[in-house]
């Protein structure tokens, strides 16, 4: 198919249209407003489901019924509007159904502003709601990528019956790029579960309430046996000329793509320096991190937050060798030229 | 070249909308850079409400130190989304002397804005371009062009004079992508009876010979806002 040109919003959308998204549910906020956009026009145009709530909190527990009912479903916001989806994830994740949330990242905390940011990286990866739970969330650093990642969220979201998140900044969702659009054949798994009218079989329950302790102490390890199953089985991962590099950066989604080209002009200078760039924030790819210790001198964590993801980068390297951190706060992106330097600094101090 | 010396035969007011993402800011700040220089004064007034990056206030400094006056709500509206535009638009359409090249958001939504000046527009004369990206998928087919055409029209309350062919895949585009896409603006052209006023290409495909192969003058383009991983 030909290549074509989109923005990073409308992609995630397209994308979820292409993977057999039934029914949208969402509410405009800068800088995801493009996708519910997109989706108010063609999901219509297909028969399908949009409807723009009357709040996040609304939304989020429309996702649920939609999900409930068996059908593939997703709604998107940005930070505040997903702090506010955060209960209903959590009741997501408490009654297993599969649902896809994007989370076009803005400058936090609080109402904060509309640029580029990657400070909900707690939020997303911890489970930001209540409960012992994890979303699985994948990290797109291309246009491309958020058109594979989110058609992939659908899949997983399905496979584990577990509320699925993109994890996209600012950049992913305004900047424009030539993509290919994939012919996908959505083939979502039977759901004998789902609430579709009990006529002729035993009624389905659907709920994340059990009032007495053991029975919803039974409830949490089933869901610990599924998120270790979703640990063994889902990590996920890119590296970007790590042959030889001493100076090891990790860095995700837009950080990550930045570090790219502050890597490259590095190598210009023969500085041995690469990229692991995670793509499955959750579950986090720590056996391939684990395996580069042997080889890296220092690992340079560079994120568009304060250091969220440098906590988890610490437990795989757990004291090995050194771990080094650049953040950019306020909703801004790092240019090549600001890696390069901290690169140069690194590879002084560890590598010389 | 669009312009060669004089700017006599311009009308006094250049309108660029056209349908989401198909590159009107870019367009309209290059062909803004087309005309500084000449013999008038050139204004460049930011009316995006719609888009919340890459707006042409974003340039303001830079194209001011090559002469072009950008008018754009006040600094702080760089960085925050409102449907706002500046007080200073009712003076940079009512003057007399000098050009003005207006950025519209996209789409009908973005054409919106512009509505309400109409009678100063038609009073200063105006051409208003379509500008059209057929690789932008969705809004290229000729039913798809003339549906925003309409809704543009119908918000803006003024009529579209020409289209404006952009053919683009950003940093891929060649001259092949150029070539073929230009050829499906064309047949809108056709389709919808609105003239071609220009093609847009960037200066790195420019070579020897590339501009006799076209039978309409071809807008040099110098990308102004590029991404944060290029350097």
């Amino acid at each position: 198919m030909a290549r074509v040109l989109m923005k990073g919003n409308e992609a995630i959308a397209e994308a979820a249209i292409r993977a057999g998204c039934d029914a949208y549910f969402g509410y405009p906020i800068t800088p995801q407003t493009e996708l519910l956009e997109y989706m108010s026009k063609r999901m219509p145009e297909l028969g399908r489901v949009f409807l723009q709530g009357e709040s996040e909190v609304a939304c989020i527990n429309m996702v649920l019924g939609a999900a409930a009912a068996g059908r593939r479903v997703m709604t998107s916001s940005s930070s505040p509007g997903v702090s506010l989806k955060q209960e209903g994830i959590s009741y997501l994740a408490g009654t297993e159904l599969p649902a896809v949330i994007v989370n076009i990242m803005r400058g936090g905390p609080g109402l904060g502003n509309v640029q580029p940011s990657q400070s909900d990286y707690f939020q997303a990866t911890k489970g930001g709601g209540h409960g012992d739970y994890f979303p699985i969330v994948l990290a797109p650093s291309t246009v491309q990528e958020a058109i594979d990642f989110t058609i992939l969220a659908f899949e997983l979201a399905d496979k584990y019956r577990n509320p699925t998140m993109i994890l996209g900044d600012g950049s992913i969702g305004q900047i424009m790029e030539p993509v290919e659009l994939p012919e996908v054949e959505p083939k979502p798994p039977p759901k004998p579960w789902a609430l579709t009218g009990c006529q002729g079989r035993e009624k389905n329950i659907v709920r994340s309430m059990y009032l007495l302790a053991g029975p919803l102490e039974a409830r949490n390890i089933i869901l610990q046996k599924k998120y270790r199953e979703i640990e063994a089985n889902e990590q996920r991962h890119t590296e970007y000329m790590l042959e030889g590099a001493g100076v090891v950066i990790v860095a995700y989604g837009t950080a990550g793509r930045v570090a790219q080209t502050g890597i490259k002009k590095a190598r210009d200078e023969g500085i041995l320096a690469g990229l692991f760039r995670p793509i499955s924030l959750y579950p986090y790819p720590k056996d391939a991190l684990s395996s580069l210790t042997d080889q890296a001198k220092v690992f340079l964590v560079l994120e568009m937050s304060a250091g969220q993801m440098l906590e988890d980068v610490e437990l795989v390297v757990k004291g090995r060798v050194p771990v080094d951190f650049q953040g950019w706060l306020g909703g801004r992106v790092p240019s090549p030229t600001e890696v390069l330097e901290k690169i140069r600094e690194m590879a002084d101090k560890y590598t010389s | 070249m669009i312009v060669n010396k004089s700017t006599r035969d311009l009308p006094r007011i250049s309108v660029f909308t056209g349908p989401f993402g198909t590159g009107k800011t870019e367009v309209a700040i290059n062909y803004a850079l087309s005309l500084s220089g000449l013999d008038k004064a050139v204004t460049l007034t930011d009316m995006d409400v719609v888009t919340p990056y890459f707006r042409s206030r974003e340039m303001a400094e830079q194209l001011g130190k090559r002469g072009i006056e950008v008018v754009a709500p006040s600094d702080i509206t760089k960085h925050i989304h409102l449907p706002a535009i500046s007080a200073q638009v009712w003076g940079s359409l009512q003057r007399e002397d000098g050009l003005t090249v207006i950025d519209v958001g996209g789409d009908a939504q973005g054409a919106r804005a512009i509505g309400q000046f109409k009678a100063f527009i038609e009073r200063s004369g105006y051409v208003m371009f379509l500008v059209v990206n057929p690789y932008r998928p969705f809004n290229a087919t000729v039913e798809r062009i003339a549906k925003t055409l309409e809704d543009i029209e119908t918000n803006s309350r003024l009529k579209a004079g020409a289209l404006v062919s952009n053919p683009n895949l950003i940093a891929e585009t060649t001259l092949e992508i150029v070539d073929e896409g230009h050829r499906l603006v064309e047949h809108a052209s056709e389709e919808l009876g609105l003239p071609l006023a220009f093609l847009c290409m960037e200066e790195r495909l420019l070579k020897e010979g590339v501009e006799g192969q076209y039978a309409l003058p071809i807008l040099p383009l110098t990308r102004h806002f590029r991404p944060p991983w290029e350097e």
